[in-house]
Parts: C-alpha cells; sequence; structure tokens
C-alpha cells in the first residue's frame, strides 16, 4: 500500500535528542526531560511514523536578535557556570541567576527551542506543512533584554516574527496556566499580532495579564487577556475558549495562528493551580485546529512531568487527527505514569473559583473590546469548519501498543506513582481511565469537509494559498464552509 | 464529608481566640507532627480592622487613584467614603491633609453603586488584604471553609455579599514595612521592550529562508511502508539486537538470561536507531535490514542504562545521596570519566529502576508527615461567650436584669448591639465584659466570619447606647463610642518572621 488513505493534516515535528539532558539544576522545576518522555511516547504509539520528524539548526545569535537585543544574546552566549563570577553584573541585569539559573549548555538549548519555532515558522511560510509542532518551544516569559521565568529565548516571538513575512495578521493563543507576557509585550504596539492569554491572574507569576491590559498604540485592543482563579476545569475552560476564540478569529482574522501548550494548567502540576485534564487541554487543540489555518503548536510549561508528557502526545495525536489508545505504551520511562499507566488523567476535587457568573462577566468584557477592532470588510462571520479529525478508518489508526517482548524484571508494581520525588508535587494521581470524563465522545459530526489536500483529493478552491496570504484582503480564508458554532459536538 | 475535608490551597477560618474574629489564612502545607497532630502553615489575609488606619485611607486613596475608567475602582470609592468614618477613625490624631480633603470631597459624590448603606457598610467586611506572611497553626483550629479572590473589575461588590463566607482582595499587605502594594505587573512600552514587526514581504521579493538550512528530516511518512511492515522491522531490529547482546562478552556479563538480552534489546534506543535506519535506507526494508547486519557484525545499540556497569551505578547512588542531585559535583568527585548529558540521561532512566523505587519507599515514608488533605469535623464545643440560657428564657422578652446583687453575674440585657432584635436562641456576649454587651446568634456568628458588626454601626449604637446607658455614666460617651469601634480593630496580629519584598523574583517560582 502506498498513501494514507485520509486527507489528514500534514505534521511537521521538530526535536532533537540532545534536549532531554539539559538540566536547570537541583530542584530547579523546568525538565526537558518531559520533551524526551513526549517523544519516547510517540514513537511507541506509532505516532511517529505519520509525521515528518526534523532535527531542528541550533538557531544563530543573527536570528535571536531579530527580538533580542544584542548585548542579551551576546552574554547569554558567553555565560557559563564556570565563569558566572565574571558576569555579577550582567547577570543582574538580565536576570540570571535565580529563577533562570546558569546552567551547563544553556545556550545550546535556547538555540535548540528558538532553531525549532523558526524552522517551523518557515515551513509553515512555505506551504510545506499544515500543522508544524515545537514541544521545545514555548518559552513565552523571555524578554527582549531579560530571562524570566525559566525562559531565556523567545522561540514564540521569533517565530511570529517569520510568520509576518507571509501573513499580515497572526494569532497567538497561551493556554499555559502563567501569562504569556513575553510575547504579548513584544507585539504590545503592533496590530499585526493579537496575543490571547488564558491565565491565572492575582498574587501569581508574572502578575500581568489583568483584563485590562489591552495593547498600547496601534496595538490597542490587540492584547487580550482572561485573568482566570483557581481550580478552572475542562468544562469552564471550555465555555470561556470557545467563545474567545470564535470571536477573536471573527474580529481580528489571521491567517495563522500560534498556540503556546504549556502544560502547567493540567490538574496536580507542580506549579499550576487549575484542574484540566489531559483532554480538557486537548480540546483547545481541537478547537484551534478546526479553524484550518497554517498552525504551530509550541510546548511552555509543565512541571508535573509524567503529565507533561500525556499532555504532549495526546495533543500530537489530535494534531494527527489520529486516536490513540488510552493504555500507555511501554517505553525507557513507562514506570514514570504509574500506578495506572494509563494516557488520560482525572481531576482532582479542588473547587473551581471561577463561576459561571465570573466568566460570563470576563467574557462580556472582552467582547466589548473586540467590538473595537475595525472589522474586516465583507466578512461577518468566522465559521469554525468540521473537522475530520475523527471520522478516520478506525482499524487504520487504532495505534496498539507496541507488542514487545516480556519486561517483567524492569517492571515495579504499581504500587505507587513515580515521581521525581521533591522535584513534583504528588498532585493529581496522574491517571485513572474510565472516568466518565474519559467515555465523554469528541467525535465530529460524520460529514467530512473538503479540505486541503496534498495529495490532490478534496482541495478546496478557496483554501488559502501561498500567495493569498501575503495580501492582506485575501488573507481571510475558509469562511465559505458551513457555518457551525464552536461548540461542543455531543 | 467533603465540606470538612481540608486541602492545601483552601482558604480557611481559624480560630485562634474565642472572642475574637476568625482569622482567614490560605493552607500552604500540612504537616504531621510526631505527636501525631497537624499543623498547618498558612499564609495571612488581613482584614480592614487589622491594618493601621492611615494605611486603610491609603487603601482608599489607592482605589480612587485608579484610572477613572475603572468601575471597580470607582464603586470601591464610593463604599469606602461613604461609609461614615468611623469614630475610630475621626480619633485618628495624624491624617495626610491631602487624604482627607479627598475624603471630603468624594463624600460629596452621590452614590450610583445601588448599594444600600448597609450593604455598603457590610462590604467593607469582605476586602481583605493579602499578605506573604507565613505562621503556623494547629490544623484542628480550622473552624469553616471561605473564598478569597482577587476582585476583578467586572464584578460587583453585591456578588461577594450574596455569597457566604466570600471575600475580595485588591492590594497586598506588607506587614513589618506596613505598607500596600498592587500586586500587578506591568507590560512595559518602548524600543527597549517591543520588537520590530517584520514587514510582509513584498511582490517578488524573495525569502531569504531556505528550510534546507534550518533543519534536517529523520522520518518522513510518506514512506510508502505499512504499519505491519515498519512494526516487523522493529522486531527484527530487537532480534538482531539480542543476537548482537549475546555475542558482546561484557552484554552477556550484564544480561546473563536471554531474556534479559531481549529486554536490553528493547529499549528505545534500539527502535529509534531502527527508525533512523528504515529512513537513511529509503524505507527500504531490505537495504535497511543488510545496515542492521554490516560486516563488523550486528549492531548493538546501548543506552546509558545499559552502558553503566554495576560499580559505577553503585557510585551514582552514592553520590546521589551524598550530593544530591548536583550532577557537576557528582561529575567532578565520584564519576570523572562520564559526562554531564550521560548522568542527566543515566539518571532519569535510573529512576524508572527498582532500586529507585526503594529508596523512593523510603522517602516515601519521610514525606508521609506531608499531607495533601485533612479531615476536621464540625466544631462543637461551645464559645465561652455564649451566655448560659436561662430556663427557657433564652429570649427573654424585654427583661432586663442589672447588675445582680449577690456577686452574681449579671443577666445577658438582651438586646442585641448589633441588630438590637431582642429574640434569639442564643445570646453572646461581646466587648468588654464591664459593657455588657450581646449579640444575637446570627450576629456573633456574622461578626466571627466577617470582623464586624452586621449593622451599620455609628447611629445605632450611639441611640443604643443613649438608650442603655444611664446619663449619669455618660461623662466620657464619644471615647466610649470609639471603643466600642475599637473593639472591632482591637486584635492586630503580632507580626513573625520576616519580609519578603515583593519583587519579582520574589513573587512564587515561576514557570513558564
Ligand atoms: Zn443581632
Ligand atoms: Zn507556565
Amino acid at each position: 500500500m502506498a498513501m494514507q488513505p485520509h486527507s489528514k493534516k500534514r505534521v511537521c515535528y521538530y526535536y532533537d535528542s540532545d534536549i532531554g539532558n539539559y538540566y536547570y539544576g537541583q530542584g530547579h522545576p523546568m525538565k526537558p526531560h518531559r520533551i524526551r518522555m513526549t517523544h519516547n511516547l510517540l514513537l511507541n504509539y506509532g505516532l511517529y511514523r505519520k509525521m515528518e520528524i526534523y532535527r531542528p539548526h541550533k538557531a544563530t545569535a543573527d536570528e535571536m536578535t531579530k527580538f533580542h537585543s544584542d548585548d542579551y544574546i551576546r552574554f547569554l552566549r558567553s555565560i557559563r557556570p564556570d565563569n558566572m563570577s565574571e558576569y555579577n553584573k550582567q547577570m543582574q541585569r538580565f536576570n540570571v541567576g535565580e529563577d533562570c539559573p546558569v546552567f551547563d549548555g544553556l545556550y545550546e538549548f535556547c538555540q535548540l527551542s528558538a532553531g525549532g519555532s523558526v524552522a517551523a515558522a518557515v515551513k509553515l511560510n512555505k506551504q510545506a506543512s499544515e500543522i508544524c509542532i515545537n514541544w521545545g518551544g514555548g518559552l513565552h516569559h523571555a524578554k527582549k533584554s531579560e530571562a524570566s521565568g525559566f525562559c531565556y529565548v523567545n522561540d514564540i516571538v521569533l517565530g511570529i516574527l517569520e510568520l509576518l513575512k507571509y501573513h499580515q495578521r497572526v494569532l497567538y493563543i497561551d493556554i499555559d496556566v502563567h501569562h504569556g507576557d513575553g510575547v504579548e509585550e513584544a507585539f504590545y504596539t503592533t496590530d499585526r499580532v493579537m496575543t490571547v492569554s488564558f491565565h491565572k491572574y492575582g498574587e501569581y507569576f508574572p502578575g500581568t495579564g489583568d483584563l485590562r491590559d489591552i495593547g498600547a498604540g496601534k496595538g490597542k485592543y490587540y492584547a487580550v487577556n482572561i485573568p482566570l482563579r483557581d481550580g478552572m476545569d475542562d468544562e469552564s475552560y471550555e465555555s470561556i475558549f470557545v467563545p474567545i476564540i470564535s470571536k477573536v478569529m471573527e474580529t481580528f482574522q489571521p491567517s495563522a495562528v500560534v498556540l503556546q501548550c504549556g502544560a502547567d494548567s493540567l490538574t496536580g502540576d507542580r506549579l499550576g493551580c487549575f484542574n484540566l485534564t489531559v483532554r480538557g487541554h486537548g480540546r483547545c487543540v481541537e478547537l484551534v485546529k478546526r479553524f484550518g489555518l497554517p498552525f504551530l503548536l509550541v510546548g511552555g510549561g509543565g512541571y508535573t512531568i509524567r503529565n507533561v508528557s500525556r499532555c504532549w502526545t495526546y495533543e500530537t495525536s489530535v494534531a494527527l487527527g489520529v486516536e490513540i489508545a488510552n493504555e500507555l505504551p511501554y517505553n525507557d520511562y513507562f514506570e514514570y505514569f504509574g500506578p495506572d499507566f494509563k494516557l488520560h488523567i482525572s481531576p482532582s476535587n479542588m473547587s473551581n473559583q471561577n463561576t459561571p457568573e465570573y466568566l460570563e462577566k470576563i467574557k462580556n468584557r472582552l467582547f466589548e473590546n473586540l467590538r473595537m477592532l475595525p472589522h474586516a470588510p465583507g466578512v461577518q462571520v468566522q465559521a469554525i469548519p468540521e473537522d475530520a479529525i475523527n471520522d478516520e478508518s478506525e482499524d487504520e489508526d487504532k495505534i496498539d501498543k507496541d507488542e514487545r517482548l516480556p519486561q517483567s524484571e524492569k517492571r515495579i508494581a504499581a504500587d505507587g506513582e513515580l515521581s521525581d520525588s521533591e522535584d513534583e508535587g504528588e498532585g493529581g494521581g496522574g491517571g485513572g481511565g474510565g472516568g466518565r470524563r474519559d467515555n465523554r465522545s469528541y467525535r465530529a459530526p460524520t460529514r467530512k469537509r473538503p479540505r486541503l489536500d496534498k495529495d490532490g483529493a478534496g482541495g478546496n478552491k478557496d483554501d488559502v494559498k501561498p500567495e493569498d496570504s501575503k495580501d492582506d484582503t485575501k488573507s481571510v480564508n475558509n469562511l465559505e464552509e458551513p457555518k457551525k458554532d464552536l461548540t461542543p459536538n455531543a | 464529608m467533603a465540606a470538612n475535608m481540608y486541602r492545601v490551597g483552601d482558604c480557611v477560618y481559624f480560630e485562634t481566640s474565642s472572642t475574637s474574629p476568625y482569622q482567614i489564612r490560605r493552607i500552604e502545607e500540612l504537616n504531621k507532627t510526631s505527636s501525631g497532630n497537624v499543623e498547618a502553615k498558612v499564609m495571612c489575609f488581613y482584614r480592614r480592622r487589622d491594618l493601621p488606619n492611615p494605611l486603610i485611607q491609603l487603601a482608599d486613596k489607592h482605589q480612587m487613584a485608579q484610572s477613572e475608567d475603572s468601575p471597580v475602582a470607582m464603586k470601591l470609592k464610593k463604599i469606602c467614603l461613604k461609609t461614615p468614618i468611623g469614630e475610630e477613625q475621626a480619633a485618628q490624631a495624624v491624617l495626610d491633609p491631602a487624604i482627607v480633603a479627598m475624603e471630603e470631597e468624594s463624600c460629596e459624590l452621590p452614590v450610583a453603586d445601588g448599594l444600600v448603606p448597609k450593604q455598603r457598610h457590610q462590604a467593607k467586611h469582605r476586602e481583605l488584604f493579602l499578605s506573604r506572611h507565613v505562621e503556623t497553626l494547629p490544623a484542628t483550629h480550622i473552624r469553616g471553609k471561605c473564598t478569597v479572590t482577587l476582585l476583578n473589575e467586572t464584578e460587583s461588590l453585591l456578588s461577594y455579599l450574596n455569597k457566604d463566607d466570600a471575600f475580595f482582595y485588591c492590594l497586598v499587605f506588607d506587614p513589618s514595612q506596613k505598607t500596600l502594594l498592587a500586586d500587578k505587573g506591568e507590560i512595559r512600552v518602548g524600543s527597549r521592550y517591543q520588537t520590530e514587526v517584520t514587514n510582509l514581504l513584498k511582490e517578488g521579493e524573495e525569502d531569504t529562508r531556505k528550510s534546507e538550512e534550518l533543519e534536517t528530516l529523520v522520518w518522513t511518512p510518506e514512506h510508502g511502508l505499512t504499519d505491519r511492515q515498519i512494526d516487523q522491522f522493529l522486531v527484527v531490529s530487537r532480534s538482531v539486537g539480542t543476537f548482537a547482546r549475546a555475542l558482546d562478552c561484557s552484554s552477556s556479563v550484564k544480561q546473563p538470561s536471554l531474556h534479559m538480552s531481549a529486554a536490553a534489546a528493547s529499549r528505545d534506543i534500539t527502535l529509534f536507531h531502527a527508525m533512523d535506519t528504515l529512513h537513511k535506507s529509503g524505507y527500504s526494508i531490505e537495504s535497511a535490514l543488510s545496515s542492521l547486519v554490516p560486516a563488523s557484525g550486528p549492531v548493538l545499540c546501548r543506552d546509558e542504562m545499559e552502558e553503566w556497569s554495576a560499580s559505577e551505578a553503585n557510585l551514582f547512588e552514592e553520590a546521589l545521596d551524598k550530593y544530591g542531585k548536583d550532577f557537576a559535583d557528582i561529575r567532578q568527585d565520584f564519576l570523572p570519566w562520564k559526562t554531564l548529558k550521560n548522568l542527566v540521561e543515566y539518571y532519569y532512566m535510573w529512576k524508572t529502576t527498582d532500586r529507585y523505587v526503594q529508596q523512593k519507599r523510603v522517602k516515601a515514608v519521610e514525606a508521609e508527615s506531608k499531607l495533601k488533605q485533612v479531615y476536621i469535623p464540625n466544631y462543637n464545643k461551645p464559645n465561652p461567650a455564649l451566655l448560659p440560657t436561662n430556663n427557657g428564657n433564652s429570649n427573654g422578652k424585654g427583661t432586663v436584669l442589672n447588675g445582680g446583687t449577690n456577686g452574681t453575674p449579671a443577666m445577658a440585657p438582651t438586646l442585641c448591639a448589633s441588630c438590637q432584635v431582642t429574640n434569639s436562641n442564643q445570646w453572646y456576649s461581646w466587648g468588654p465584659q464591664h459593657l455588657q454587651y450581646r449579640l444575637c446568634g446570627p450576629c456573633w456568628q456574622y461578626w466571627k466570619k466577617y470582623g464586624g458588626l452586621k449593622a451599620c454601626l455609628a447611629r445605632r449604637r450611639r441611640k443604643w447606647y443613649a438608650a442603655r446607658v444611664p446619663r449619669a455614666r455618660r461623662t466620657c460617651c464619644p471615647r466610649r463610642i470609639a471603643h466600642i469601634a475599637a473593639l472591632s480593630s482591637s486584635c492586630v496580629p503580632t507580626w513573625r518572621g520576616t519580609w519578603p519584598r515583593l519583587t519579582a523574583a520574589a513573587r512564587a517560582r515561576a514557570p513558564s
């Protein structure tokens, strides 16, 4: 047999096998290892073989200074654990040392993270891919001349700058539990990038992201902040995510989207305070994907690493439009996922301080702001294209666990979850398949929409073409599809 | 059951004194002590009454100074200023004249927030001040849950009043410096902060970016192979790996059984190598197969887990014990022939082993003292301020028994000092004993939770006072009234510990 039988999204995935060995330091919650754990899950779920896999180049200083200041990048390039003492003053100035420590290979780590997002953006620009994924990216706190919140180089800003060569308007969405302040600040005064961040606000890092922060100058109304409280669950999240994103799509009409998938908004995160499950988090990916725009997915926060890798694995499957089993496949880090060894996790019993009334009021206020945007002519409603996400034939895509040789010696009794002891919070329990939520169907209606298809099957003449996307007025696409609200299908 | 289960992160009432209002705390940690009790490490919220007066005025001023387009600032401004300035505030000697002027001026503002005076009065009881002050309290002093949320401009204060046990905060109080801070970062504007925005490529302008320079393809799904074929190839790769281990002396020592060799050959490194081989062979199984078995012998892929000898593993564990996860130190003093990357990779694999799990069990016993939640049953003991009921006379209509003659304490004057009802199932003694103030049950509960009297104080109390206190004893009237009001603020806690400055770095450990 030759081609894949279905018109699926062409997904490009960026990964460097070195990434997992960068180490922020003892007790530091940021663990690049989670990206490797994700990678190994993807391999053993059989998702790896369905994507284009790229090793990214190491972004050069030249590329990084497209956003960052020269002296800051020069500093990052020079600083090492063994010469730190010579850089006291600069370390202070660039906020490197505490939350953002100097560690072995720091600069290379930044190069790989940024290199992936830049390469991915270029890929999208060339129309060589519909969805690009860089779980090593998403470092949304990094500022022009300052490290912040475990982030040094802002790969997202660099990626968006690349997209802006071909796209008049780029939408940035951030579902990390923390405010995406680095990206927001970088584009605070432009109307070509809209930043939309959903985050915990109030007595929380980084302290920005108030409802009233809406952008400045030409960028006024192009920063959208959704301040949330502890305990956001899947249902609440969707209830605010769907209307906001639909309205943003309708009013801003971007021609490319970047989604930061920080997984610290998951239940039981060591630093987070939300109560999302992997499904609820992945739902955002699914919803954004449905708009059918060139789509860049990046990582971000996420400090209970077994759940981070669960989440990004699931989201990769969502991007691919492939269903995967709840039973985790065996892999080098299998023991991390005990005691249940399932993909999906259950929410905790924490209370949700975001009442429907609160969310409603936030939503209405944001709608008022979005109404201030100049409307692109001739288009009223942003359609939410139905997605073929779950239409694929079952047998082909059900990816079974790789039936490897028995590994009994290495397996440990399921008597406790494996965690990074002091490094990892215990929350979440990390699993529990069979819960009610796990049975929920996210199956889309069976009607399939014709879409851009690299194999020529069912290409839609009105879908965005590279030439079109350069043109402001034509950049609005796939609005011709049957109108459908971005509401849950089930 | 769930209501009595207190989790880390919950905001709760703590009773540290039976006669004072509850303290509002957020549980940061729950620790089991050696004696079996549970201690809660908590973060303190302060009520308005806990703050020095000048600060309260500053807080209100801050709200006023907030941008005019903030409805909440407006709302708060009205609330704070339209409430009659308490006697205790009037008694405050040192006032910033500017603030006074501002207040007087603002007092003229019409009330447009839709709150009646009583609601405005009560809204003050719902305002808290966040602090970074942490203390330790016995968990048994927990008296119930409450919620504390950052006031959002879209919210009406009424929404808090309409909900029991709901509080809001706007500002952060530093009890040692006696300062208030707004917990808000800012997005900075200027060329030092924003990026230059790339222009759209012009018609015919060349994009200098070449994907070939930015990435290396290591796998494509356009391979023409079926899943089955790939799976088969993976099995073959593992078989080759197993055979390679049989031929390799060092391996056969490590994996004495065929079974173990096969398990070792099934690790991800072999699979990744197999995929790479397929890709490099242009997805021809045949050619991939031949590169698995070059002239030099069958391919053997070993990761750190397998690479390390038993003695190295022992050294590592010993080092881990000594240095924790400071891999640079471990490398330097224990395993200098390894690279840092070797150590990190090994460490994450080692965590899947039985040896780690054993170690973890030991740690788990230690960690047992850290609890995620604790069950505290409802507190049923009567408060010492509860007055004994006089056989069915608990509602003692209008009966006023003034000071007993033979030394028996005065019977409750059964008029609530707050709401002035005369009818209640329970009466509580409130305030200094000699003043014989009484609160009805609901008003007592309100006082404990919200730290104030339910009813609008000043006028009522004056009236009540006038009615209850014989003219002859009224000589110190204004001061006495001030005293009553001050009862509400007499319980300013003492500060312990140090006060971390509110800087970006000092905020909760931060994240991406
Ligand atoms: Zn009363
Ligand atoms: Zn985060």
